[in-house]
């Protein structure tokens, strides 16, 4: 069995939680959809879970609990309605959101800055101002992945993506992947960052609050 | 949008309607919407047929309805058929009669007397059955109450609370539009609750805090966690005490 996964059972044992406590958590939105993987076993269909995400999701929203947040409001936090907030670049630099460079490489874009921008935008810029930091992607390949961003992130609204950088002999590449997807490459093929989008925006939407 | 702009419309007899934003829509007798719809109040009274998308506060099919596209609704009431070939989201689905959804649905409160199919999941704080229903996919409530008059599927029910039951008999209406129907039975691979009671029910694997197995039940595999009861008549395969659910 794929150490990543962690099955229905072991879940709700880890947990300490029940399965009316999961089902409901589910109807609320506070654990996405994709996250629940059914695969065949030997005992019929069975669920699976991304082990490591499932469970520090479960401890937010049993620490949030804790503090006495009803479900509505721990859904508001760990899933935000991305489709409500939007920022002009002027904003996205004076909150300091992102680096001088990331927004510079934006704006010289394709992108069309002078209207506010959507915030999947602000989570592409985000996402590109943490390759930078990290120091392994260079400002051209930056543009790339900022391009590649542009095109497909809007087909992965809604989704948990997992936007992929990857270099070999030199080349570079960057690709977007929903977040339990497996992927395998040649050897000799070096991954340099796999980014959670979802946690990108989760991390940009606590920020701007 | 302002509500006093909206013009409320109306189809009598045979007549089409293209899509806007309006008060209320009655189509009393056959008509056809083309486009989408954002309205108050919407009913049909005879035959209706709406392509596009439709949201509106409430939706009243009395007769027969067929929408080609998705619905949002705070309350959805279907006294006849209806098919809608997308999912629903509605707070209050009450179907009296038949209703069939190509997607998910989506509400807080389904109370069925009749029959329900969907094509995608069934998401609800309460589902209330006295009919029968088909749920391709997961069939999720809070509170899961089914009275059996006739045969009952879903690939899947989770929930805190879950009963199913036979019906008790006497006479009413549904009892005799059910008589004639195929056995009266749900059939799930997996059911999964804090609270689960069973009678004539065909299950691979139910799991759960405490268990009630009752008459006429077939189940492969139960896991319980805090207690479990079976009935003479049921057959189960294997039922296993685990710690923690």
């Amino acid at each position: 069995m794929d150490p990543e996964l962690i099955s229905k059972k072991d879940l709700l044992g880890q947990a300490g939680i029940s399965y009316g406590q999961l089902y409901r958590w589910k109807r609320k939105g506070l654990i996405p959809e994709d996250w629940f993987i059914r695969k065949s076993t030997f005992t019929g269909q069975e669920t699976f879970f991304p082990r490591e995400k499932v469970l520090a999701r479960i401890e937010r929203i049993k620490s949030m609990q804790d503090e006495d947040a009803s479900l509505d409001e721990i859904a508001d936090a760990v899933a935000p309605n991305l489709g409500e907030v939007s920022m002009s670049i002027d904003q996205v630099a004076e909150k300091r959101l992102v680096s001088p460079q990331a927004i510079e490489l934006f704006t010289q874009g394709a992108c069309d800055c002078s209207e506010a921008l959507m915030f999947g935008e602000v989570v592409s810029l985000s996402a590109l101002d943490m390759l930078l930091k990290t120091g392994d992607v260079s400002l051209d390949e930056g543009r790339m992945v900022l391009e590649a961003l542009q095109n497909d992130y809007p087909a992965f609204e809604g989704t948990d993506a997992d936007l992929l950088f990857v270099r070999r002999m030199g080349l570079s590449t960057s690709l977007l992947v929903t977040g339990s997807a497996e992927v395998r490459f040649e050897p000799g093929t070096r991954v340099i960052a796999r980014l959670n989008l979802t946690e990108c925006a989760e991390a940009l939407s606590a920020r701007i609050k | 949008m302002a509500d006093e702009t909206r013009a409320d419309v109306k189809i009598n007899g045979d007549g089409s309607l293209s899509g806007g934003a309006y008060g209320a829509v009655t189509i009393n007798g056959a008509g056809t919407v083309n486009g989408d719809i954002d309205c108050t109040d919407y009913r049909i009274n005879g035959a209706g047929t709406h392509n596009g998308r439709l949201l509106a506060q409430t939706i009243t099919i009395n007769g027969t309805g067929t929408f080609n596209g998705e619905m949002q609704a705070n309350e959805l009431n279907v006294n006849g058929d209806m098919s809608v070939r997308d999912g629903v989201g509605v707070g209050k689905l009450t179907i009296k009669g038949n209703a069939s959804f190509g997607g998910s649905i989506a509400s807080h409160d389904i109370v069925v007397r009749g029959f329900m199919k969907t094509g995608g999941d069934c998401e609800s704080e309460a589902f209330n059955c006295e009919g029968a229903f088909t749920v391709a996919g997961l069939l999720n409530a809070g509170t899961v109450d089914i009275k059996l008059y006739g045969p009952c599927s879903a690939r899947e029910i989770g929930g805190e609370k879950i009963s199913v039951r036979q019906h008790g008999g006497g006479f009413s209406s549904l009892t005799q539009i059910f008589t004639f129907w195929a056995e009266k039975r749900l059939t799930a691979d997996t059911i999964e609750g804090d609270d689960v009671t069973l009678e004539l029910t065909s299950a691979k694997t139910v799991r759960g805090r405490n268990v009630d197995i009752g008459e006429g039940c077939r189940v492969d595999l139960v896991e319980y966690s805090g207690s479990y009861t079976v009935a003479p008549g049921a057959v189960v395969g294997e039922a296993r005490l685990v710690a923690v659910v």
